[in-house]
């Protein structure tokens, strides 16, 4: 099935810088009906009022982590099979297997490169 | 201190007491007993008095030396000078970085938004842009220095208190105590350990590895993710694996009962098993030959974390 280039995406990050870049890069892929949070509460609030086609989510975020949001998705019937890539700087095993355990998607070790994420969409979503 | 010789006069009066008949007891009898008790226990009491004196006096000793001592290694300099300016320095720090990519990513935008039919214009304003890449980017001279600025005083602070610990006579053994006391930390904190260092954490190829994707498995979408959690599979016996993936590995992992957690968890229970097999045989080695042991030379940094494997290595 073809993939949606409309369709909403939720970016989630504390540090604008990235978020922008993430934007930017989503953009450059064809994808330019992005949103925004700066913490997995805010996001969480955004991902239960619209129906996103995709979460590309942090792990390191304050008050509410990347990984208590994917649990917190996971948990919510509405919004449960929502594909999740997080994004995230936290490159151990034990991360990786958690982040696993909960349900995500996929994960993109940070820094990174346009290649991978448009890899991992691929993976997630399908070819574009 | 007491004198040995009062405890037998009293004995012997209180014997001589005993033999006679209490109803004619003398006033003087009385009186002598009293004057030997009066008499000893003056000397207990001012031995105790003596003993509490040097106590409190070596207490006191100590705590003026230790105020010395924590004053001549000036945690008001910390306080007031270094700990601020190392704040202030790393504020400096995320500031001027965020400008430089602010820059940075506004010049590139710029760049993006150009129409490239128009060339002089695209010409023109791209190595404006480009120029201001450049400017931007001196950010990185700056921030290097600020940051040596902060380890100095990271590394000014780490003796300082390395020096109170010893000072105070803080053992291992306190420090076990007080990270007990702290309580355990929670799987979410536990997870938080930021970005690796070179040679810590993993590459996108072994993420990639543990999710059970790869570049040619991710050729096909990945399937939505269940709305219940998955059982912990059981670990099955495997052969070791090095750390980076194989490419046979890489093949496994495209078998549809491939489960990429449990094969990390089975493959980390084995080594566990063969570590705790590895240091028994180790131990009653080193037990057979105790003595020769003893004499071989250590090379490990005292004092300093060594890993298992060089423990491992230590023991050949």
């Amino acid at each position: 099935m073809a993939v949606d280039m409309g369709m909403p995406i939720l970016i989630v990050d504390d540090y604008k810088t990235m978020l922008r870049i993430v934007r930017n890069l989503l953009k450059q892929l064809g994808f330019n009906n992005v949103d925004e949070a700066t913490d997995g509460a805010m996001a969480l609030e955004k991902a239960r009022a619209k129906q996103y086609g995709l979460i590309i989510s942090d792990w390191n975020m304050e008050p509410m982590t990347g990984y208590e949001f994917l649990k917190e998705v996971r948990a919510d019937n509405v919004i449960k099979n929502t594909p999740f890539i997080m994004v995230t700087a936290e490159s151990k095993t034990d991360n990786v297997i958690a982040a696993k355990k909960a349900g995500v998607n996929n994960y993109i070790v940070k820094p990174f490169n346009a290649a991978t994420l448009k890899t991992k969409l691929v993976a997630v979503l399908g070819d574009f | 201190m007491t004198n040995p010789a009062l405890p037998k006069q009293i004995q012997l009066l209180v014997d001589s007491l005993r033999k006679q008949d209490t109803t004619q007891l003398s006033l003087t009898d009385v009186a002598s007993v009293t004057e030997v008790l009066i008499g000893t226990m003056s000397v207990f009491f001012k031995s105790i008095d003596t003993s509490i004196y040097r106590e409190c006096r070596s207490l006191s000793d100590y705590i003026s030396n230790a105020r010395k001592e924590i004053a001549s290694l000036q945690p008001g300099d910390l306080e007031s000078a270094r700990i601020p300016r190392a704040g202030l320095e790393l504020d400096a720090i995320v500031q001027q970085t965020e400008e430089a990519t602010n820059t940075i990513m506004e010049a590139a935008e710029e760049i993006m938004g150009l129409d490239p039919d128009d060339k002089d214009n695209y010409v023109a304003t791209s190595q404006d842009a480009v120029m201001r890449i450049f400017e931007a980017c001196s950010f990185q001279d700056i921030t290097g220095q600020r940051i040596s600025k902060v380890v100095e005083t990271l590394a000014h602070i780490e003796t300082r208190v390395m020096e109170l610990r010893d000072l105070l006579g803080v053992t291992d053994k306190d420090i076990e105590e007080a990270k007990e006391a702290a309580g355990p930390i929670s799987e979410d904190k536990s997870l938080l350990s930021g970005p690796a260092l070179e040679g810590e954490g993993i590459n996108q190829s072994e993420v990639d590895a543990l999710m059970g994707t790869s570049a040619a498995a991710e050729a096909a979408p990945a399937p939505a993710p269940k709305a219940e959690p998955k059982p912990e599979p059981k670990p099955e016996p495997k052969a070791e694996a090095p750390k980076a993936v194989s490419p046979k590995e890489l093949d496994n992992m495209f078998e549809e009962d491939f489960d990429p957690v449990a094969d990390h968890e089975a493959k980390e229970a084995e080594k566990k098993a063969e570590k705790a097999k590895k240091a028994e045989e180790e131990k009653k080695k080193a037990e057979k030959k105790a003595e020769p042991a003893k004499e071989e030379e250590i090379d490990l940094p005292e004092g300093e974390e060594v890993s298992q494997d060089d423990i491992d290595a230590l023991f050949g």
